[in-house]
Protein backbone atom coordinates (compact mmCIF):
# COMPACT_ATOMS: atom_id res chain seq x y z
CA UNK A 1 0.00 0.00 0.00
CA UNK A 2 2.77 2.44 1.02
CA UNK A 3 4.76 1.45 -2.07
CA UNK A 4 1.76 2.22 -4.27
CA UNK A 5 1.29 5.64 -2.65
CA UNK A 6 5.00 6.46 -3.17
CA UNK A 7 4.73 5.33 -6.81
CA UNK A 8 1.66 7.51 -7.44
CA UNK A 9 3.33 10.43 -5.60
CA UNK A 10 6.49 10.18 -7.68
CA UNK A 11 4.62 9.96 -10.98
CA UNK A 12 2.52 13.04 -10.10
CA UNK A 13 5.62 15.03 -9.08
CA UNK A 14 7.46 13.96 -12.25
CA UNK A 15 4.49 14.94 -14.39
CA UNK A 16 4.12 18.35 -12.72
CA UNK A 17 7.88 19.02 -12.76
CA UNK A 18 7.81 18.73 -16.56
CA UNK A 19 5.98 22.07 -16.57
CA UNK A 20 8.88 23.87 -14.86
CA UNK A 21 10.84 25.99 -17.31
CA UNK A 22 8.09 25.97 -19.94
CA UNK A 23 6.59 29.30 -18.94
CA UNK A 24 8.59 31.94 -17.10
CA UNK A 25 5.34 33.59 -15.94
CA UNK A 26 4.11 30.38 -14.32
CA UNK A 27 7.52 29.74 -12.76
CA UNK A 28 7.65 33.23 -11.31
CA UNK A 29 4.09 32.91 -9.95
CA UNK A 30 4.97 29.60 -8.33
CA UNK A 31 8.15 31.13 -6.84
CA UNK A 32 6.02 33.83 -5.21
CA UNK A 33 3.38 31.36 -3.98
CA UNK A 34 5.89 28.82 -2.65
CA UNK A 35 7.81 31.55 -0.85
CA UNK A 36 8.13 31.31 2.95
CA UNK A 37 6.96 34.87 3.47
CA UNK A 38 4.37 35.83 0.85
CA UNK A 39 1.33 33.75 1.80
CA UNK A 40 2.03 33.44 5.55
CA UNK A 41 2.19 37.24 5.84
CA UNK A 42 -0.89 37.63 3.59
CA UNK A 43 -2.82 35.17 5.77
CA UNK A 44 -1.76 37.04 8.91
CA UNK A 45 -2.90 40.35 7.40
CA UNK A 46 -6.26 38.78 6.55
CA UNK A 47 -6.56 37.54 10.17
CA UNK A 48 -5.82 41.09 11.37
CA UNK A 49 -8.60 42.41 9.12
CA UNK A 50 -11.07 39.77 10.35
CA UNK A 51 -10.26 40.71 13.97
CA UNK A 52 -11.73 44.20 13.48
CA UNK A 53 -14.60 43.10 11.23
CA UNK A 54 -18.31 43.02 12.11
CA UNK A 55 -21.35 45.28 12.09
CA UNK A 56 -22.38 44.71 15.70
CA UNK A 57 -20.99 43.25 18.90
CA UNK A 58 -22.10 39.58 18.42
CA UNK A 59 -20.72 39.51 14.87
CA UNK A 60 -17.45 41.10 15.97
CA UNK A 61 -17.17 38.63 18.86
CA UNK A 62 -17.68 35.73 16.44
CA UNK A 63 -14.99 37.09 14.10
CA UNK A 64 -12.56 37.56 16.96
CA UNK A 65 -13.18 33.99 18.07
CA UNK A 66 -12.44 32.92 14.47
CA UNK A 67 -9.07 34.69 14.63
CA UNK A 68 -8.28 33.25 18.07
CA UNK A 69 -9.20 29.75 16.83
CA UNK A 70 -7.11 30.20 13.65
CA UNK A 71 -4.08 31.45 15.60
CA UNK A 72 -4.22 28.71 18.27
CA UNK A 73 -4.74 26.10 15.53
CA UNK A 74 -1.60 27.28 13.70
CA UNK A 75 0.47 27.07 16.88
CA UNK A 76 -0.89 23.67 17.91
CA UNK A 77 -0.53 22.31 14.41
CA UNK A 78 3.14 23.30 14.21
CA UNK A 79 3.65 21.34 17.43
CA UNK A 80 1.95 18.27 15.95
CA UNK A 81 4.08 18.59 12.78
CA UNK A 82 7.26 18.63 14.89
CA UNK A 83 6.13 15.51 16.77
CA UNK A 84 5.27 13.70 13.52
CA UNK A 85 8.62 14.74 12.00
CA UNK A 86 10.46 13.18 14.90
CA UNK A 87 8.47 9.96 14.62
CA UNK A 88 8.76 9.48 10.86
CA UNK A 89 11.39 11.05 8.61
CA UNK A 90 10.22 10.95 5.02
CA UNK A 91 12.50 12.23 2.22
CA UNK A 92 11.56 15.04 -0.14
CA UNK A 93 10.98 14.43 -3.86
CA UNK A 94 14.27 16.20 -4.73
CA UNK A 95 16.06 13.73 -2.42
CA UNK A 96 14.36 10.65 -3.90
CA UNK A 97 14.81 11.96 -7.45
CA UNK A 98 18.07 13.99 -7.43
CA UNK A 99 17.65 14.78 -11.12
CA UNK A 100 14.94 17.30 -10.05
CA UNK A 101 17.14 19.23 -7.61
CA UNK A 102 18.83 21.71 -9.94
CA UNK A 103 16.34 22.20 -12.80
CA UNK A 104 13.19 22.19 -10.64
CA UNK A 105 13.64 22.73 -6.90
CA UNK A 106 16.46 25.29 -7.06
CA UNK A 107 14.74 27.04 -9.97
CA UNK A 108 11.54 27.68 -7.97
CA UNK A 109 12.42 27.35 -4.28
CA UNK A 110 15.33 25.90 -2.30
CA UNK A 111 16.03 22.42 -0.91
CA UNK A 112 14.63 22.41 2.62
CA UNK A 113 16.01 20.24 5.41
CA UNK A 114 12.90 19.41 7.50
CA UNK A 115 11.29 16.02 6.87
CA UNK A 116 8.76 15.97 4.07
CA UNK A 117 5.76 14.41 5.82
CA UNK A 118 3.54 16.15 6.78
CA UNK A 119 4.02 19.35 4.79
CA UNK A 120 4.29 22.12 7.40
CA UNK A 121 3.15 24.86 5.00
CA UNK A 122 0.06 22.83 4.12
CA UNK A 123 -0.65 22.17 7.81
CA UNK A 124 -0.23 25.86 8.67
CA UNK A 125 -2.42 27.26 5.91
CA UNK A 126 -5.16 24.66 6.32
CA UNK A 127 -5.16 25.08 10.12
CA UNK A 128 -5.67 28.84 9.67
CA UNK A 129 -8.44 28.39 7.09
CA UNK A 130 -10.24 25.63 9.02
CA UNK A 131 -9.91 27.56 12.29
CA UNK A 132 -11.56 30.63 10.77
CA UNK A 133 -14.15 28.46 9.00
CA UNK A 134 -15.41 27.11 12.37
CA UNK A 135 -16.72 30.59 13.20
CA UNK A 136 -16.98 32.41 9.87
CA UNK A 137 -17.80 30.27 6.83
CA UNK A 138 -17.32 32.99 4.21
CA UNK A 139 -13.81 34.04 5.32
CA UNK A 140 -12.89 30.43 5.98
CA UNK A 141 -13.58 29.68 2.33
CA UNK A 142 -11.64 32.78 1.21
CA UNK A 143 -8.66 31.61 3.26
CA UNK A 144 -8.88 28.23 1.58
CA UNK A 145 -7.48 29.86 -1.60
CA UNK A 146 -3.99 30.57 -0.15
CA UNK A 147 -4.26 27.28 1.76
CA UNK A 148 -4.45 25.39 -1.54
CA UNK A 149 -2.06 27.59 -3.55
CA UNK A 150 0.97 27.44 -1.25
CA UNK A 151 1.25 23.62 -1.01
CA UNK A 152 0.43 23.34 -4.72
CA UNK A 153 3.38 25.59 -5.53
CA UNK A 154 5.62 23.45 -3.32
CA UNK A 155 4.55 20.30 -5.18
CA UNK A 156 5.35 22.17 -8.42
CA UNK A 157 8.82 22.89 -6.99
CA UNK A 158 9.26 19.17 -6.14
CA UNK A 159 9.66 20.08 -2.48
CA UNK A 160 6.71 17.97 -1.28
CA UNK A 161 4.82 14.94 -2.51
CA UNK A 162 1.03 15.27 -2.91
CA UNK A 163 0.60 12.83 0.00
CA UNK A 164 2.70 15.13 2.25
CA UNK A 165 0.40 18.01 1.34
CA UNK A 166 -2.75 15.95 1.93
CA UNK A 167 -1.32 14.71 5.24
CA UNK A 168 -0.55 18.29 6.30
CA UNK A 169 -4.02 19.46 5.26
CA UNK A 170 -5.73 16.67 7.23
CA UNK A 171 -3.55 17.45 10.27
CA UNK A 172 -4.37 21.18 10.00
CA UNK A 173 -8.11 20.59 9.63
CA UNK A 174 -8.25 18.07 12.50
CA UNK A 175 -6.25 20.41 14.74
CA UNK A 176 -8.59 23.32 14.00
CA UNK A 177 -11.62 21.10 14.67
CA UNK A 178 -10.08 19.95 17.97
CA UNK A 179 -9.27 23.53 18.98
CA UNK A 180 -12.75 24.84 18.13
CA UNK A 181 -14.80 21.99 19.59
CA UNK A 182 -12.74 20.82 22.57
CA UNK A 183 -9.90 23.18 23.48
CA UNK A 184 -11.72 26.53 23.25
CA UNK A 185 -14.88 25.43 25.13
CA UNK A 186 -12.70 23.75 27.78
CA UNK A 187 -10.54 26.85 28.16
CA UNK A 188 -13.44 29.25 27.77
CA UNK A 189 -12.45 31.32 30.80
CA UNK A 190 -8.78 32.08 29.85
CA UNK A 191 -9.84 32.81 26.25
CA UNK A 192 -12.61 35.13 27.47
CA UNK A 193 -10.17 36.88 29.84
CA UNK A 194 -7.70 37.40 26.99
CA UNK A 195 -10.35 38.87 24.71
CA UNK A 196 -11.74 41.01 27.55
CA UNK A 197 -8.22 42.34 28.22
CA UNK A 198 -7.78 43.32 24.57
CA UNK A 199 -11.21 44.96 24.57
CA UNK A 200 -10.36 46.96 27.67
CA UNK A 201 -7.22 48.16 25.89
CA UNK A 202 -9.52 49.13 22.99
CA UNK A 203 -7.73 46.94 20.48
CA UNK A 204 -10.27 44.14 20.39
CA UNK B 1 25.11 34.76 -1.15
CA UNK B 2 22.53 37.28 0.00
CA UNK B 3 19.65 35.98 2.14
CA UNK B 4 16.57 37.54 3.71
CA UNK B 5 17.55 39.31 6.94
CA UNK B 6 15.32 39.61 10.00
CA UNK B 7 15.44 43.43 9.86
CA UNK B 8 14.22 43.40 6.24
CA UNK B 9 11.34 41.13 7.23
CA UNK B 10 10.65 43.42 10.19
CA UNK B 11 10.42 46.54 7.97
CA UNK B 12 8.22 44.69 5.46
CA UNK B 13 5.78 43.53 8.16
CA UNK B 14 5.79 46.96 9.87
CA UNK B 15 4.82 48.86 6.70
CA UNK B 16 2.27 46.22 5.63
CA UNK B 17 0.60 46.16 9.07
CA UNK B 18 0.52 49.97 9.29
CA UNK B 19 -1.16 50.01 5.87
CA UNK B 20 -3.59 47.28 6.88
CA UNK B 21 -4.52 49.10 10.10
CA UNK B 22 -5.28 52.28 8.15
CA UNK B 23 -7.33 50.22 5.69
CA UNK B 24 -9.27 48.67 8.60
CA UNK B 25 -9.79 52.10 10.18
CA UNK B 26 -11.16 53.47 6.89
CA UNK B 27 -13.41 50.51 6.11
CA UNK B 28 -14.86 50.33 9.64
CA UNK B 29 -14.95 54.09 10.27
CA UNK B 30 -12.57 53.87 13.23
CA UNK B 31 -11.82 57.59 13.09
CA UNK B 32 -9.78 57.40 16.29
CA UNK B 33 -7.23 55.23 14.49
CA UNK B 34 -6.92 57.28 11.30
CA UNK B 35 -3.93 59.42 10.35
CA UNK B 36 -5.81 61.27 7.62
CA UNK B 37 -9.55 61.84 7.90
CA UNK B 38 -10.24 61.67 4.20
CA UNK B 39 -11.60 58.28 3.12
CA UNK B 40 -10.41 58.18 -0.54
CA UNK B 41 -6.95 59.49 0.40
CA UNK B 42 -6.51 57.03 3.28
CA UNK B 43 -7.85 54.16 1.19
CA UNK B 44 -5.36 54.94 -1.59
CA UNK B 45 -2.42 55.47 0.77
CA UNK B 46 -3.11 52.33 2.82
CA UNK B 47 -3.35 50.10 -0.25
CA UNK B 48 -0.22 51.82 -1.63
CA UNK B 49 1.61 51.11 1.64
CA UNK B 50 0.70 47.40 1.51
CA UNK B 51 1.64 47.10 -2.17
CA UNK B 52 4.90 49.02 -1.59
CA UNK B 53 5.82 46.76 1.36
CA UNK B 54 5.34 43.63 -0.78
CA UNK B 55 7.17 45.16 -3.76
CA UNK B 56 10.07 46.34 -1.59
CA UNK B 57 10.51 42.97 0.08
CA UNK B 58 9.94 40.64 -2.87
CA UNK B 59 10.57 42.39 -6.15
CA UNK B 60 13.12 45.23 -5.79
CA UNK B 61 16.52 44.38 -7.31
CA UNK B 62 15.00 41.19 -8.73
CA UNK B 63 15.00 39.63 -5.25
CA UNK B 64 12.32 37.11 -6.22
CA UNK B 65 14.84 35.40 -8.53
CA UNK B 66 17.80 35.62 -6.19
CA UNK B 67 17.28 36.17 -2.45
CA UNK B 68 13.87 34.49 -2.26
CA UNK B 69 15.29 31.25 -3.66
CA UNK B 70 17.44 30.68 -0.62
CA UNK B 71 16.66 29.99 3.00
CA UNK B 72 16.42 33.05 5.23
CA UNK B 73 14.60 33.80 8.47
CA UNK B 74 13.83 30.51 10.23
CA UNK B 75 10.19 29.64 11.09
CA UNK B 76 10.18 30.30 14.84
CA UNK B 77 12.16 33.53 14.38
CA UNK B 78 9.73 34.56 11.64
CA UNK B 79 6.80 34.05 14.02
CA UNK B 80 8.48 36.03 16.83
CA UNK B 81 9.48 38.90 14.52
CA UNK B 82 5.98 39.01 13.03
CA UNK B 83 4.25 39.15 16.45
CA UNK B 84 6.54 41.84 17.88
CA UNK B 85 6.45 43.95 14.73
CA UNK B 86 2.66 43.73 14.49
CA UNK B 87 2.35 44.74 18.16
CA UNK B 88 4.77 47.66 17.60
CA UNK B 89 2.91 48.79 14.47
CA UNK B 90 -0.40 48.69 16.35
CA UNK B 91 0.96 50.71 19.29
CA UNK B 92 2.68 53.22 16.97
CA UNK B 93 -0.55 53.61 14.96
CA UNK B 94 -2.63 54.17 18.10
CA UNK B 95 -0.16 56.69 19.58
CA UNK B 96 0.31 58.69 16.37
CA UNK B 97 -3.44 58.77 15.66
CA UNK B 98 -4.18 59.83 19.26
CA UNK B 99 -1.62 62.62 19.07
CA UNK B 100 -3.08 63.72 15.73
CA UNK B 101 -6.58 63.74 17.25
CA UNK B 102 -5.30 65.80 20.16
CA UNK B 103 -3.31 68.38 18.26
CA UNK B 104 -4.56 68.40 14.67
CA UNK B 105 -8.15 67.15 14.55
CA UNK B 106 -9.98 68.70 17.49
CA UNK B 107 -12.85 66.40 18.44
CA UNK B 108 -16.18 67.78 17.30
CA UNK B 109 -18.46 64.81 17.90
CA UNK B 110 -20.49 64.52 21.11
CA UNK B 111 -19.59 61.92 23.72
CA UNK B 112 -23.01 60.35 24.24
CA UNK B 113 -22.68 57.69 21.56
CA UNK B 114 -19.23 56.52 22.61
CA UNK B 115 -20.50 55.54 26.08
CA UNK B 116 -22.53 52.74 24.48
CA UNK B 117 -19.62 51.20 22.60
CA UNK B 118 -17.15 48.63 23.87
CA UNK B 119 -13.70 47.60 22.67
CA UNK B 120 -12.00 48.85 19.54
CA UNK B 121 -15.26 50.22 18.11
CA UNK B 122 -15.10 53.08 20.61
CA UNK B 123 -12.35 54.35 18.28
CA UNK B 124 -15.17 55.32 15.91
CA UNK B 125 -15.79 58.35 18.08
CA UNK B 126 -12.70 59.01 20.18
CA UNK B 127 -8.94 58.58 20.02
CA UNK B 128 -7.22 55.65 21.73
CA UNK B 129 -5.94 57.86 24.59
CA UNK B 130 -9.46 59.19 25.15
CA UNK B 131 -10.98 55.68 24.96
CA UNK B 132 -8.56 54.42 27.62
CA UNK B 133 -9.28 57.43 29.81
CA UNK B 134 -13.03 56.84 29.50
CA UNK B 135 -12.64 53.13 30.20
CA UNK B 136 -10.68 53.71 33.39
CA UNK B 137 -12.98 56.55 34.49
CA UNK B 138 -15.99 54.31 34.00
CA UNK B 139 -14.35 51.55 36.01
CA UNK B 140 -13.57 54.00 38.84
CA UNK B 141 -17.20 55.17 38.79
CA UNK B 142 -18.55 51.62 38.93
CA UNK B 143 -16.11 50.79 41.76
CA UNK B 144 -17.41 53.81 43.66
CA UNK B 145 -21.02 52.78 42.88
CA UNK B 146 -21.83 55.97 41.01
CA UNK B 147 -21.99 54.53 37.49
CA UNK B 148 -25.32 54.91 35.72
CA UNK B 149 -25.67 52.73 32.60
CA UNK B 150 -27.29 54.32 29.54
Amino acid sequence: MLGLIIQIDQSIVLWISHLVGKSSMLDRLMTVLANDYFLPVSISLILLYIWFMGRDFPERHKNQMAVVCGAISIGACMGFVLITNNVWRHPHPFQDMPQLLDPVTKHIFYPIHDPSFPSNSSALTFAAAAGVWQFNRKWGLIMLVPAILMPLAKVYAAVYYPSDVIGGAILGILTAFFIAKIFMPALHVPVAIGVWFLRTLRVG
Amino acid sequence: MEVVRAWQYCIFVFIAVMGMLQLIATCHQLKGMLFIRNKPVTLTLSIAAIVFAFWWFFFRDNRIDTVMRSTGVEGAQQFAVFCWTTFTALVVTLIISSLLQMFVYRRREGTRQEERLEGAYQLRYVSWFEALRLAFRRRDESDAGTHHPD
